[in-house]
């Protein structure tokens, strides 16, 4: 069963069937038969015989045999000229080795100044960090230490010399200023009892389960292990916080 | 080895010779091929001086690469894919149609077996040829050049060209196609004897 060849086809080999390169005996049979049945494709080949016909008369002018006899003698001259390798050619495997090798020392010291950078700027925010907290820890208001000092006072649970003792940070300021609020507390406070300020601080704590409030608990007295009062302050919300102070500064009238 | 070696040496005697440092081996590999390289490159660039330049740097790859050589395919498809490719970087490089060699005038040199009309017009036809090949884009070129005046295959020349068979096919239609239509605007077109 022969195959089916397109018209495309036997077009695109009819130049070789002209110059008589076409070997396919299908193809051939198929290209006489277009020419004998199909006036167009026999134009075709008339016309493209007339072009190969052209082509094998025409030709290219030849150089003179002597060119050829001279073309070798020249190749050898130029092979000689540039078989002595050049400067470049000479470093040409220094570079080689030279260039990947500054390359990667030049990636590794990026790199390095990339991490290392990343690190040293950890490492200062941690140190900023604890800083900060010192400083912050170092800079409590010291109006508000010396309230709970105050309170302590008041209530004449714990010397305030104690208290002191135990935040040794806070010690030379401490006492300086207890001894300026003993002064204030004496005039301005006399009235207060340590019942009824504890029962306020109990109340504003809101837990009256809470060994720190109660009726006989030193909420001011600072014991091992127990919350401190300072602390206890600094937790209250500031309108509590507020609330104390009014109350304090209320009694004085 | 080398004293035995002549231009009718088979191609891996004579490489493997010149690999081995035999100079005279080159020589041989020179002499052998320089015509074919030669005219090869002269129909792709259609100007004497630009083959001649052309040529030299064939031969000067040659020289620098044929220890690379692997014998997986001739040695003359090496050696014509190298000139075809250096006739092609030469051609989109400068895109020239046609230039005419200016300083090597050919024309001086007569055909012993022509008389004088017939050697102008085999000039005419020469000149209508080149400017009828010039029409060609460089890869319809290179196809038709090896197709008509190589006689190369056309798996041979997809295997230069990197191309597929079809399309080589395809290419040496339309350049053919092309030159048919160049020669029909020519009034010699018409007065061309089919023998």
């Amino acid at each position: 069963m022969e195959s089916k060849i397109s018209k495309d086809q036997l077009l695109e080999n009819l130049p070789d069937y002209v110059s008589g390169k076409l070997d396919d005996e299908a193809l051939v049979k198929a290209i006489e038969v277009e020419i004998a049945g199909n006036d167009n494709f026999r134009r075709e080949h008339e016309e493209m015989k007339k072009t190969f016909a052209f082509l094998n008369a025409a030709e290219f002018v030849s150089p003179p045999e002597s060119y050829f006899s001279n073309l070798s003698v020249r190749i050898n001259q130029k092979v000689d000229q540039t078989s002595e390798p050049s400067l470049w050619e000479r470093l040409g495997l220094f570079w080689k080795i030279l260039i990947p090798a500054l390359s990667l020392i030049l990636m590794g010291i990026i790199l390095y100044n990339i991490y290392g950078n990343k690190k040293e700027q950890t490492m200062t925010q941690n140190d900023k960090t604890i800083e900060q907290k010192v400083v912050v820890e170092k800079n409590v208001p010291v109006e508000k230490t010396d309230e709970k000092i105050v309170d302590k006072i008041v209530d004449n649970k714990e010397p305030a010399e104690d208290f002191a003792a135990t935040n040794e940070g806070k010690n030379i300021r401490i006492k300086k200023r207890i001894q300026k609020e003993k002064v204030n507390i004496a005039d301005t406070l006399p009235n207060i009892g340590t019942f009824e300020l504890s029962e306020l601080i109990a109340t504003n704590i809101g837990d009256p389960d809470d060994e720190d409030v109660s009726e006989e608990a030193d909420v001011l007295y600072q014991e091992e292990g127990e919350e401190n009062l300072e602390e206890e302050f600094m937790e209250l919300t500031p309108e509590q916080q507020e609330e104390i102070l009014k109350v304090l500064s209320d009694k004085q009238i | 080895m080398s004293e035995h070696l002549n231009i009718n040496s088979d191609d891996f005697d004579l490489i493997e010779a010149f690999n081995k440092g035999s100079i005279n081996a080159f020589n041989l590999i020179v002499r052998k091929y320089q015509k074919k390289i030669y005219w090869i490159i002269r129909k792709m660039v259609l100007n004497h001086d630009d083959a001649d330049d052309l040529t030299q740097e064939v031969f000067l790859k040659l020289y620098r690469s044929l220890n690379e050589f692997r014998g997986e395919s001739k040695f003359f498809t090496y050696v014509y894919k190298i000139a075809v490719n250096y006739s092609l970087n030469h051609l989109n490089k400068n895109k020239k149609i046609l230039s005419r060699s200016k300083d090597v005038d050919f024309s001086d040199i007569k055909s012993p077996d022509k008389n004088p009309d017939e050697e102008i017009d085999s000039l005419e036809r020469t000149e209508i040829l080149e400017k009828a090949i010039s029409t060609l884009p460089e890869q319809q070129r290179a196809v038709f050049n090896m197709r008509y005046y190589e006689n190369l295959s056309y798996e041979e020349i997809s295997e230069i060209l990197n191309k597929s068979v079809g399309g080589m096919k395809a290419n040496y239609f339309h350049a053919i196609k092309k030159i048919e239509k160049f020669l029909k605007s020519h009034k010699k077109f018409e007065t061309i004897e089919i023998n």
